[in-house]
């Protein structure tokens, strides 16, 4: 199994929540089905922390809006490159368990 | 952009501010003359928690009254009384102890959560089931659950968010706290008259 099927097994993963025998959705009271794309939510968060934490570390302002942008990747490229390594990690694992 | 140079004064405290920031984030920042950081720091935890309450719903921010409990017990031992704490089945108390650095507005959502929402089983509160309503006494009867319970993703991305919200808040409720009033005219300037520390001037990502 490689990162795409497995990618592709999470996506087209049906997972069952409450909300079918609930009333219609009212925003910020119920919760929204994400399942199937929650990992996208991970650039905004990436880029709301990235706003607040340059607001207060930086010395001036100057050249704030790049230096938002810049986080941002970073936190994501370094979210992925995670991901990829546990996977590889767990991948390793099973391979050494059942050799 | 304009500057906004943040100049610290680590000698002395700023506790207005410090409740400014708190009451709604971004307000100290503002108050010490930092507008702009202000309204950064604002965009980003108001960012942040309203994105979670609109992912997770109402459930993203349960103190399983944790808080209240605590205070009501120690108004009670200062006061002498005996304290009865509100029993709670579930919540998320450690992911609010984060949380309730959001201010005043992360305690109102969590009182409407734990007083409007969850329903009383015989003296515990606890959410609803799907198949639960709440009567005007707040106890359970059969009908359809007050709010849709976050499962899943749903409860752990927006739990984060609010979570990450109250962090950046007190990241920057501590940066305000020993900040030193921004000079009149400042803000026309392009750079500050000091010299900019190399490790503080772009701020390091991690």
């Amino acid at each position: 199994m490689n990162l795409i099927s497995v990618f592709s097994a999470a996506i087209a993963q049906q997972t069952p929540t409450a909300a079918g025998v609930a009333r219609a959705y009212r925003p910020f009271i119920d919760a929204v089905d994400v399942h199937h794309w929650w990992f996208l939510l991970l650039i905004p968060i990436a880029f709301l922390v990235s706003i607040g934490y340059k607001a207060v570390r930086m010395h001036e302002l100057t050249g704030y809006v790049r230096q938002v942008l810049m986080m941002t990747v970073q936190i994501v490229v370094g979210m992925v490159l995670l991901a990829v390594a546990f996977y590889a990690l767990v991948a390793y694992a099973q391979w050494w368990a059942s050799r | 952009m304009p500057a906004d140079d943040l100049e610290l004064d680590h000698d002395r405290f700023q506790p207005v501010a410090l409740g400014l920031g708190f009451l709604i984030p971004g307000l100290g920042h503002a108050f010490m003359g930092y507008t702009a950081r202000g309204a950064c720091i604002f965009t980003s935890v108001a960012g942040l928690f309203v994105g979670g309450l609109a992912i997770a719903g109402i459930d993203a921010v349960d103190s399983s009254l944790a808080v209240h409990n605590f205070a009501t017990g120690l108004y009670a031992k200062a006061t002498g009384q005996q304290h009865k704490p509100i029993q709670v089945q579930d919540g998320d108390a450690v992911w609010f102890l984060g949380t309730m650095f959001v201010g005043p507005a992360a305690f109102a959502v969590d009182y409407a959560h734990q007083f409007q929402f969850k329903v009383n089983d015989n003296g515990v509160l606890r959410s609803a089931k799907p198949t639960e309503a709440r009567d005007a006494d707040g106890k359970p009867v059969p009908g359809i659950a007050p709010n849709v319970r976050a499962l899943g993703r749903s409860g752990e991305i927006g739990t984060l968010c609010c979570t990450l919200a109250g962090m950046v808040n007190l990241i920057a409720l501590i940066d305000v706290a020993y900040s030193r009033r921004r000079r009149p005219g400042a803000a026309a300037s392009t750079d500050s008259s000091q010299p900019a520390a190399p490790a503080a001037t772009n701020g390091g990502a991690a």
